[in-house]
């Protein structure tokens, strides 16, 4: 038996809690017979994969459901080995091309026009053609999305692709342009509390104290999946629940509020060499540098008062986030944001002083 | 002496053979002296080869045992005269070398002129001594009076720098004639009309009348030899001067040795002490004498011991010969000597300050057939005076003296002289003083100051030998210059290699513990026995009493290996010194193939196959470059060859004997038998691995920038490049101290200056006639400049790591001194000369040069908070961080996009720290670790995430990813995971505990992870989470400890409820599939559960949740479902209702018969009826 998140995922479209005349809009769409390829974007924790699942549910039946794993062996120009996993069933097919960092092309290419030179062979099948779901699309490199734009047209008859990523961004423009694209926001407060009343009910664990369910909704940041992860390890930590029960927080959450801490606690090179070893050890422990910098930065613009140190926070957290993201080594750039940071800190409390 | 010393001798002899003359004599007396040598030259006596003939011929005078050995015969260059000094020396081989003596160590000379009656002195270098009174003992002051008086003797002097020539005899002064001409010759002649005086102290010399032959007597002093090279090129006369005053050098120091002997001997120490205190207490004395030349000599000294010197023989026999007469020897008796006798000579003028301490007199001659009579009694020697001799008023020297040792000495008329010897008292306190305590220099003036007059003396000698080669250019080549216009095409490396040991540089010690570990093998190579003298190896020895000698003598390490960076004379050294020990060299190096196979034959041939053509010497093997030889080949591998020929073990007559009776399988390899030498540059070289294990190493290091210095200015001087010293400090550090690669450099300077002089066809004639001074027309030198143009003498060098970061955090003006080679730099940069405005450049040079632009950036990344600076407002480190981010982004265009071209930019990235943080305080650089180190732990948990993440079931994979998996699931996964659980025994575990419990155990399961029971360092047991995302949760400072539960007994029951459970889900699925076939079909559910569960997968939906429930049912111990248990089992797992309901009709629903069988297993099943029991 699974975690909650996963036992009461809904499969199908008609089970969604939320955007229901999206849903209806896909289940015309997939009953319609020209499915287009789909670029399906919003925050995470909004319900993109669920929803990605129950469209292929609808597209080909309870069949799509039976999926098996396997590992694929691409070989890149240089002969190198790439080895990705592939979650397929007999009508689809999801990747990770970023898995494999900059050799995505290889998979792009090689994967897709595979799968688009075959026909599907399931006579019985609903559709004649097969989907590729391609997962964290804006994280495909600019050659891979090349070399998936002409495939996207060229085996148009037996391929649909949907994409699925945070942001269409990154995404270039020919692509954006041969997709659909669907957007799906995230859930609201009440939305999430309904979701969260309605796992408790199915789990037969008791009543869910309405302020618990809405401080949860809040905290997970309109993160759905959070959310239900958040309520379960409530319910393990203190079951019957209490209405004023704590909830639980990340981790590294916890550990970013400490860098916010010491960050604010003294500006000096010192200090920035302190902080320097708790970045790295928020690196090592899996975190993307740029969820690092955006939640230190929301932390410290909830931390600081005064409107115009905040926007410059927000500035220098957008500036330093951009250099992240073009550049190579996370911790250069980092490091560099929180000494901007403790510079503009240290000058706006020396003007306050003054 | 034995026959091998003498043979030893010979071959020395042969080293230093030069066959140019060293002598000039000058034919008839009073002749006007001609310019320079020619004139005496054309009188030449030419000595083919000169042996050293070190005349303590004691051993061979049985009744010489008390000899004053310091007393070194001067052979007299007459053709009949006799020289008789022991057997060996007599031998018809002798006779081809001249004999080179020294008298009294230093001190005096005395000439035979036969014929002529004119002794011309030829004085070299510095200004020498030429002297017959004296205090020295050799002969009386009245006793000069008593030859002075009318006779003349004719010395010439070549050298113009001392004109205050001093009269060496007493009356004299008036008839001296002291002529300077622009040559600036200097002749004094003293005319000696009938008589000849011959001093050959130890031993008798009989000259007959009848000498038809002139001989002169050279006077030199001691040139330091490390200044062969220089004069080789220019004069060969010179350079054969120096040369053996290079080794008479040697001798001095044999000498006072000797001399040391004789003072321990007076103290009254045990003979064989004295042999090692002397060389300990020689090492003092040198220190003190000599100071920097103490290498030189000290290795001079090891050459003759080690090398052929009938001395050394004779020194070992005769460690003590305590003759006090004998002690003047040293430049410190000279000077005391000289000092008396200005005082005898009663001249006016002042005795020269610049006195050389250690002037040497040669005596060589032209005889062929040379033979002395030596006749000597214990304690007197016997001087023969060719001519008649009035015996003086004065003092009677007819008659031997009372006390102390004399001379005999025999006119030809046949009248003995007894000259008595004796010691300035001042002086023999003196030296004992010195012995005792070694503050006392011996020499009157500092080294450092001879040697500048020295060189300035040497300088106007080359400009001789540069005048004359000039007119050689232009007109005929003079024939006693040895560079002819060919060799201008030579290459100056091969011109000034040095050729003998004693031109080596470099490391003293290196050099002499090769030639050691060569003399090693003489006992195996030649027979003979090599004494190791040195402090060090005595040490050796006396752990070698612990270790099996070799049974061949050979030394302990077969193989030397020679490493060091190029340039710095690895390959000469060994050839130098492998001729030196008297070996045929055969090179192996990287131009012949060298596999294993095809070097097999070679190598061999050349360590066991002697040589018929050519020489009879035996071979030594050099492998030179051997870092470069393939490691591939397996067992034939050429280092492989090696070892197993370095390490073939010497087999005895009786095991061979016995090996052979046993037709042993394996071919014994034949002992090597002959040196081997390996040169390489990386001793480190994972090919010379094996071999680093067997070989005796050495490290050459670069030479001093002294050294470098004084010989690049020497052959600057040879080659008349103008040279300035601070460009040879540059060129030194431009090279690194790589002598070849200044040498190229020099002469690629020299060259192009030379043709653009050659173009001036007119300076050419100009110089003709301005002799001298056209030299510093010539060209251009070796200056800042032209070596700042020559960039093609740049070693293309690049700093360390460390010293760039120093370099980068340290301010300029801590510098204290700042090399020439930058200060050239930034002028050729043309930047002002101000620190401030430099450091861009000079930065941005040094980081390129490196080139490890990562590294240098991480580096700089993590040290440079910890720098001390002044900031305000962190304004710095923000901008620096600008700058870093520069770098990062530049980077990332490189690496991904491959734009190099923008690479040109990372170094004024990394410079900028020197901007903001260079400090002036020595700030301690730590290597960058962290960034790798985080790299390591990154890699790992990611590791740990990815195997994790491809554990997971297929439709838990799609939704939870690497990339959320620990920003979303791992910190709640955590907490599911450590729900409050008693440490109970299971049996205890209350309902609603059981329910938790199951829970947590099927969540585990779902993810894969159990509980590993683990002994830590301590031995204690715990309980591990596998896979260990315990760790990836754990933020310092943040506990995880509290959340997770890390009670052993908790975790210990979690895990085996795991492993019950697996083992029952196990089952469960078997089970069901069993059923399933048995049920012939069976229901809809169970068939669509096998489905499921062959899949890995569960379906979500109403059967998959049936399947779930159905894995859970219970079983029974042998892990079979029971049908009536499993209710209630499943009411326990199952707190909800409807779950529970379906899971019983899921039972209900399945159709199982069990049939209980008696016995253990099916195999002893049979029928028993109750009546066969009956």
């Amino acid at each position: 038996m699974a975690l909650w998140v996963d036992k009461h995922r809904p499969n199908n479209l008609d089970k969604l809690d939320y955007h229901s005349d999206l849903s209806l809009h896909l289940k015309k769409l997939c009953a319609s017979g020209d499915f287009p390829h789909m670029l399906v974007f919003g925050p995470p924790g909004s319900g993109k994969k669920t929803r990605i699942v129950a469209i292929l549910r609808e597209l080909f039946g309870p069949g799509s459901e039976k999926i098996k794993i396997d590992q694929r062996i691409f070989e890149t120009p240089s002969k190198r080995k790439l080895e990705l996993n592939i979650v397929s069933s007999n009508y689809h097919l999801e990747v990770n091309p970023s898995d494999v960092g900059m050799y995505d092309r290889v998979v792009v290419q090689d994967l897709l026009k595979e799968v688009a030179q075959t026909q599907q062979v399931d006579a019985s099948a609903q559709k004649r053609f097969k989907v590729v779901v391609i997962h964290e699309a804006d994280l495909l490199t600019r050659d891979a999305q090349a070399g998936l734009r002409r495939t996207m047209e060229k085996y148009m008859g037996n391929l649909r692709i949907i994409m699925c990523c945070n942001t269409t961004s990154k995404i270039i423009g020919p692509i954006q342009s041969r997709c659909l694209l669907v957007r799906i926001g995230a859930p609201t407060t009440p939305e999430i509390c309904k979701v969260l009343h309605k796992v408790i009910k199915k789990e037969h664990c008791g009543p869910l104290p309405e302020s618990l369910a809405l401080r949860i909704a809040e905290d997970s940041g309109r993160n759905l999946r959070r959310a239900i992860l958040m309520l379960e390890t409530a319910k393990v930590q203190c079951h019957p629940f209490k209405e004023n029960q704590e909830i639980p927080r990340m981790d590294w959450e916890d550990f970013i509020r400490q860098v916010m801490m010491t960050i604010l606690r003294a500006q000096s090179p010192e200090q920035l060499q302190t902080v320097r070893g708790q970045l790295y050890e928020l690196i090592n422990h899996c975190i993307d540098p740029a969820t690092i910098l955006k939640t230190l930065a929301k932390e410290l613009i909830e931390k600081v008062d005064g409107d115009e140190i905040k926007m410059k926070f927000a500035q220098e957290a957008a500036f330093y986030e951009h250099r992240l993201r073009t550049g190579q080594k996370a911790i250069f750039h980092l490091e560099a944001f929180v000494a901007k940071i403790m510079s503009v800190y240290k000058r706006h409390v020396m003007s306050m002083d003054m | 002496m034995s026959d091998a010393d003498t043979n030893h001798a010979d071959e020395g002899s042969k080293a230093f053979q030069e066959p140019q003359s060293t002598l000039e004599l000058s034919g008839s007396s009073n002749a006007p002296l001609g310019a320079g040598s020619a004139v005496n030259s054309s009188h030449g006596g030419l000595v083919g080869t000169r042996s050293r003939l070190l005349m303590d011929s004691d051993d061979d005078m049985d009744s010489d045992d008390d000899d004053d050995d310091e007393l070194l015969a001067m052979p007299l260059g007459l053709e009949k005269m006799e020289l008789q000094i022991d057997q060996s020396f007599a031998e018809p081989a002798l006779n081809d070398h001249s004999q080179h003596l020294d008298i009294l160590g230093s001190s005096t000379i005395s000439t035979p002129a036969p014929v002529s009656n004119t002794m011309s002195v030829l004085q070299e270098n510095k200004q020498s001594l030429l002297d017959i009174s004296g205090d020295d003992g050799l002969f009386g002051d009245d006793f000069l009076e008593q030859f002075g008086m009318d006779d003349e003797i004719e010395f010439e002097f070549k050298k113009p720098l001392y004109p205050r020539r001093m009269p060496l005899l007493e009356g004299e002064a008036a008839t001296n004639e002291i002529e300077n001409d622009d040559l600036g010759l200097e002749r004094l002649s003293i005319s000696q009309k009938h008589r000849t005086i011959s001093g050959a102290p130890p031993v008798t010399t009989t000259t007959t009348s009848t000498h038809t032959t002139t001989s002169s007597t050279t006077i030199i002093s001691s040139v330091p030899s490390r200044f062969n090279i220089f004069t080789r090129g220019s004069s060969e006369l010179f350079s054969s001067l120096t040369q053996e005053s290079s080794q008479l050098e040697e001798e001095l120091l044999e000498m006072s040795a000797r001399q040391h002997d004789a003072m321990l001997a007076d103290s009254s120490f045990d003979d064989s002490r004295l042999v090692e205190e002397e060389d300990e207490d020689l090492g003092d004395l040198l220190a003190m004498q000599y100071h920097e030349q103490e290498q030189q000599l000290e290795q001079g000294l090891e050459w003759d011991r080690s090398g052929d010197s009938a001395l050394d023989t004779n020194k070992r026999k005769h460690p003590v010969a305590p003759n006090p007469a004998t002690v003047a020897t040293t430049a410190e008796d000279l000077d005391e000597f000289l000092d008396q006798s200005y005082a005898i000579g009663g001249s006016s003028r002042p005795r020269p300050k610049d006195v050389s301490k250690k002037t040497r007199v040669e005596f060589a001659s032209t005889g062929s057939s040379l033979s002395r009579t030596v006749t000597k009694s214990a304690g007197s020697t016997t001087l023969n005076i060719t001519k008649r001799i009035k015996v003086p008023a004065k003092h009677d020297y007819s008659l031997p003296p009372e006390t102390g040792s004399f001379i005999k000495a025999k006119s030809s008329s046949g009248k003995t002289f007894y000259l008595a010897k004796r010691l300035p008292k001042s002086l023999a306190q003196q030296l004992k003083d010195n012995s005792q305590n070694s503050k006392v220099s011996l020499l009157s003036m500092p080294i450092h100051r001879m040697m500048d007059e020295l060189d300035a003396e040497i300088r106007v000698q080359k400009q001789e030998a540069i005048n004359r080669r000039e007119y050689g250019d232009f007109g005929d080549v003079d024939v006693t210059d040895s560079s002819t216009p060919d060799e201008r095409e030579h290459l100056w490396v091969d011109k000034y290699r040095p050729k003998q040991y004693t031109d080596l540089m470099g490391d003293e010690r290196v050099n002499r513990e090769v030639l050691s570990w060569i003399k090693e093998w003489d006992q195996c190579v030649f027979q003979r026995k090599y004494h190791k003298f040195t402090p060090e190896h005595k040490k050796q020895q006396q752990f070698k009493e612990f270790r099996k000698p070799d049974p061949l003598g050979r030394p302990d390490r077969k193989v030397l290996l020679l490493t060091g960076p190029p340039g710095l004379g690895k390959t000469t050294m060994a050839h130098v010194i492998a001729r030196q020990a008297g070996y045929n060299v055969i090179e192996v190096n990287a131009s012949d193939d060298r596999t294993g196979a095809s070097v097999k034959g070679k190598i061999e041939a050349a360590l066991e196959i002697q040589s018929i053509l050519g020489s009879d010497k035996p071979n030594l093997l050099i492998i030179d470059e051997i870092d470069g030889v393939s490691s591939s080949g397996g067992e034939q591998s050429f280092i492989k060859l090696l070892i197993d020929i370095a390490t073939a073990e010497v087999v005895s007559k009786e095991e061979r004997s016995k090996s052979a009776g046993k037709r042993s399988r394996k071919h014994t390899k034949a002992p090597l038998m002959r040196p081997i030498i390996c040169i390489c540059n990386d001793q480190y070289a994972p090919v010379l691995r094996p071999l680093r294990v067997i070989a005796q190493i050495y490290q050459f290091k670069k030479p001093s920038v002294r050294s470098v210095v004084s010989r690049l200015q020497q052959i600057c001087e040879i080659e008349q490049v103008v040279s300035d010293t601070r460009a040879f400090s540059v060129l030194y550090d431009m090279t690194e101290g790589d002598m070849r690669s200044c040498l190229n450099t020099l002469q690629f300077i020299k060259n192009r200056s030379m043709t653009s002089v050659m173009s001036a066809t007119a300076a050419a004639a100009d110089r003709i006639g301005a002799g001298g001074a056209g030299i510093d027309g010539q060209g251009e030198g070796l200056t800042l400049e032209s070596l700042s143009k020559a960039t093609i003498g740049r070693k293309d060098q690049s700093k360390s790591l460390f010293s760039v970061w120093e370099e980068l955090f340290q301010a300029p003006y801590a510098r204290k001194s700042r090399s020439a080679l930058k200060v050239m730099e930034e002028g050729r940069d043309g930047l002002v000369k101000d620190d401030n405005n430099t450091y861009i450049s000079r930065m941005v040079t040094l980081i390129q040069t490196n080139g490890e632009y990562d590294k240098l950036v991480q580096g700089c990344f993590e040290n440079y908070l910890s720098m001390v600076f002044h900031d305000v407002a962190m304004a710095k480190v923000v901008e620096c961080g600008e700058w870093i981010a520069f770098y990062d982004q530049l980077n990332s265009k490189i690496t991904s996009n491959f734009e190099y071209e923008v690479a040109g930019y990372t170094a004024y990235a990394i410079a900028n720290f020197h901007r903001f943080f260079a400090g002036s305080v020595r700030q301690k650089i730590e290597y960058p670790r962290k960034d790798y180190e985080s790299f390591v732990a990154h890699k790992a948990n990611e590791s740990i995430l990815q195997g994790m993440a491809l554990n997971l079931p297929a439709k838990v994979q799609r939704h939870f990813r690497k990339s959320n998996f620990a920003t979303e699931l791992l910190s709640p996964l955590l907490r599911i995971l450590s729900p409050p659980l008693r440490p109970v025994n299971k049996q205890l575990i209350r309902p609603e505990e059981r329910v938790i419990l199951m829970r947590l155990v099927d969540i585990m399961i779902h993810f894969q992870l159990t509980f590993v029971q683990e002994k830590t360092d301590d031995g204690q047991f715990l309980y591990r989470l596998e896979p260990s995302i315990e760790k990836l949760g754990d933020f310092s400072g943040i506990g995880l400890k509290n959340v997770l539960t890390s009670r052993y007994a908790v975790r210990q029951l979690i895990a085996q409820e795991i492993e019950v459970e697996l083992v029952r889900r196990a089952d469960a699925s078997k089970e069901t599939k069993r059923g399933a076939l048995y049920g012939g079909g069976g229901s809809d559910e169970l068939s669509s559960f096998a489905d499921g569960a062959s899949l890995e997968t569960k379906a979500p939906g109403k059967t998959g949740a049936d399947a779930e429930d159905l894995e859970r049912e219970a079983v029974d111990f042998f892990g079979r479902t029971i049908a009536q248990p499993k209710r209630e089992g499943s009411g326990l797992l199952d707190g909800s209702g409807d779950l529970i309901g379906e899971g019983r009709n899921a039972g209900k629903k399945t159709r199982i018969w069990y049939k209980f069988n008696e016995g253990f297993s099916n195999a002893v099943k049979a029928k028993v009826f109750i009546h066969e029991l009956l």
